[in-house]
């Protein structure tokens, strides 16, 4: 088998390093980094270096030693993982694949890092006058740093080191084979490395495995035809021509920026835009260094949109649209130096008077009737479960003092829980009446109504689990250690009932914490964004609590959705950014925010 | 035993459940919350602005001196003006413009 293999590695290395036979300038260098297997890569970039009479310098120098070792490496793996497949006995091949992975790291040992091969090369290059114009790097790409079975090298090591070789670096094209590598974010980055890059490739998504066909053509199409690419007058004959003649653009998650030599819009990116594949213009050269801008125009958004700094009344000047005009400017940058932030956001924001006037227009009779299903909600409602949970607990604290009193005696322990399970039975069998096909789970609560009861009647059910466990831990466990376990969660519950008095008392004497107003036209005018964020995040608290009713829960839901859609996220029509005192445009989640739907439930409670 | 003090613990928390709330859910996959809840999908998030790129484009074809002191923002909102106002209304809100021009661009912009 390793035969067989070293006849394929021989054949592939005497295809990939046959001589040109036309003339090769020396001194015109390019050069591929393999950082793991990359033997048929390399062999599509010294093809196309042949076409173009240039030499490829390959890193590492001794990459066809290399490769053998990888290779066996790689069998050694599969044969293993498939032994494991099989269920068997695989410690030989786990020694095999060991023993190969240990050769490969110690010849690796022995070899200088990826950034002494480059600056080595680089030194050479500089002292026999020779110039980089291509530069190709292929490994697992993981956040700008490339690695793989050869060693690893990060984005910035390759451009601190060029950096010091100004006068070896004219480099024109740059090939990034892995994965995400080509995304618009990553050729910035590049594009400061080599500065005189005219054409940046690579994969805006996962890239095809090293040894697969189609990523070959395509690194042997763009590097064979650099020059008629960059030659190509206008974006619509650059796309037709890189359709026509690049293979697998359209197989695979290519990424390919182009600067053209012709005048007007000529920094091109070919690759995924929302949906579609296609050409579009990407001028990065304004997006370079502008990090600390972007970074404080979506800071700045952020600001005004959690209500830290309120939105002007005065649209036509001020911070706010200052901001709206430079944030529009560098919109594309965020998105390509990873600090998007949503134009939709502050041109509602810059509107904000506009939309909450349209807003409390358009919900003007919905708000005023959830104002009164609402009302005041007072201690009362919202400490009634409390109280409720508290005599619960007492009457389980009770029972658990009593049982753990009679843990000496089995039969007495038994018969006591015998009598609570009987009066357990008639009260579940009352709390059943009505809902024993919600209890069987043949129908699902559809009301409040039924939800609450089907609630009542599980708790009643989880005592009478309680019980089972007591009678299984009588019948299995030390009678001491029973005793010491029951006296343990009666404590714990005097601890429960403590804490439920403690918000009890919090609960009455600070109402303002439960009760919201309604963000009709006059609350809006005076109260503050963040007062109104304020507003809408108790809403959301308060129609959680137990203990109010189902027509104040379901009003406050409501209140609390539709605040939230139109006045912090602020999906609003485009309309509504003017109040004209007309009926406002409806907006696009109307439908699932209509009032009387929400009702409906409501009213099947009462 | 533990089990026994493990119930005891989880069974206040009951009171707090609520299978009945509609909530409003971009995720469009929320298995989990489908589970308790009557989950009613919110359409995803529309896009109110147009691509800088387009209405640059729009506004380089069809250029008016008026225009020329246009910032970002006027420029957005004359141009989704120019779709959904009438000529009476385009004139009244951007004087600087004739009306020979706004009906020019607003022909255009359909």
């Amino acid at each position: 088998m390793k035969i067989l293999l070293l006849i394929t590695l021989f054949s592939v290395s005497t295809l990939s390093f046959a001589q040109c036979t036309g003339r090769v300038d020396d001194k015109t260098v390019m050069m591929f980094m393999d950082m793991n297997n990359s033997a048929l890569e390399i062999s599509a970039a010294q093809r196309a270096a042949c076409a173009r009479g240039q030499k490829l310098l390959v890193i590492p120098r001794n990459h066809q030693q290399y490769n053998q070792l990888t290779s066996v490496v790689q069998n050694d793996m599969k044969s293993y993982e498939r032994c494991l497949g099989t269920g068997g006995n695989c410690e030989r091949q786990q020694a095999t694949y060991m023993a190969s992975y240990q050769r490969l790291e110690t010849f690796k040992g022995t070899l200088p890092s990826a950034r002494e091969q480059l600056t080595t090369e680089l030194t050479a290059m500089k002292a026999s006058g020779s110039k980089l114009v291509n530069f190709t790097i292929s490994g697992h790409d993981g956040g700008g740093t490339y690695s793989g079975h050869k060693g690893e090298i990060s984005r910035g090591d390759i451009g601190e080191v060029m950096a010091a070789f100004p006068e070896v670096n004219n480099v024109k094209s740059v090939m990034l084979l892995g994965c995400y590598t080509a995304v618009p974010n990553e050729v910035i980055h590049w594009k400061q490395s080599f500065p005189n890059a005219k054409l940046i490739a690579g994969y805006d998504g996962i890239a095809p495995a090293s040894d697969k066909l189609a990523g070959h053509q395509y690194l042997e199409d763009l590097l064979r035809r650099e020059p008629t690419i960059l030659a190509q007058a206008d974006q619509s004959r650059l796309n037709s021509f890189l359709r026509n003649n690049v293979r697998g653009l359209s197989l695979m998650n290519v990424g390919v920026y182009v600067e053209l030599e012709c005048v007007g819009p000529n920094k091109l990116y070919y690759g995924l835009d929302d949906q579609s594949r296609g050409i579009r213009s990407l001028d990065i050269s304004e997006c370079n260094g502008k990090e600390e801008i972007v970074g404080k125009i979506a800071a700045d958004i952020t600001r005004y949109y959690e209500g830290e700094s309120e939105p002007p009344t005065d649209t036509a000047n001020g911070e706010l649209r200052r901001i709206y005009n430079q944030g529009r400017r560098y919109e594309h940058c965020g998105a390509h130096l990873n600090r998007e932030y949503s134009m939709e956001q502050a041109f509602n924001l810059l509107f904000y008077n506009g939309i909450k006037n349209n807003f409390a227009k358009y919900y003007g009779n919905d708000l005023a009737r959830a104002g009164e299903m609402i009302g005041t909600i007072t201690p009362e409602e919202v400490t009634a479960p409390y109280l409720e949970a508290i005599n619960t607990l007492e009457d389980q604290i009770t029972m658990q003092s009593e049982l753990a009193a009679l843990t000496g005696n089995k039969d007495e322990f038994l018969a006591y829980i015998a009598r609570k399970e009987a009066d357990l039975e008639a009260r579940k069998s009352a709390a059943a009446t009505g809902i024993q096909d919600l209890i069987a789970g043949t129908k699902q609560p559809t009301t409040f109504d039924q939800a609450i009861k089907l609630q009542a009647y599980q708790s009643l059910a989880a005592i009478g689990d309680q019980y089972a466990m007591y009678r299984e831990a009588i019948n299995s466990s030390p009678a001491e250690d029973v005793k010491a376990t029951l006296e343990q969660i009666s404590g714990m519950g005097r601890e429960q009932q403590a804490s439920m008095r403690l918000t009890m008392a919090q609960l009455s004497a600070h109402p303002e914490e439960y009760n919201v107003w309604i963000p009709n036209a006059e609350n809006l005018a005076r109260k503050t964004r963040k007062e109104t964020l304020e507003n809408i995040h108790r809403m959301e608290t308060v129609s959680k609590m137990p203990g109010l009713s189902p027509r104040k829960l379901i009003a406050l839901k409501w209140l609390n959705q539709v605040s939230s859609y139109h006045l912090q996220v602020m999906e609003n029509p485009f309309s509504w950014h003017e109040y004209t005192g007309r009926m406002p445009e409806k907006p696009l989640g109307a439908d699932n925010l209509n009032f009387d739907s929400w009702m409906k439930v409501a009213g099947d409670a009462q | 035993m533990r089990t026994l003090i493990l119930l005891f613990c989880v069974s206040f928390s009951a009171l707090a459940d609520d299978p009945k709330a509609i909530l409003l859910e971009k995720d469009a996959s929320s298995p989990e919350l489908e589970k308790d809840h009557t989950v009613q999908k919110v359409l995803p998030p529309r896009k109110i602005l147009p691509a800088r790129a387009e209405r640059e484009q729009f506004f380089t074809d069809n250029w008016k001196d008026g225009l020329k002191d246009y910032d970002e923002l006027e420029k957005d909102l004359l141009y989704m003006d120019l779709r959904h106002k009438t000529i009476l209304e385009l004139k009244q809100k951007y004087p600087e413009l004739s009306a020979k021009e706004l009906e020019e661009l607003k022909t255009k912009r359909k």
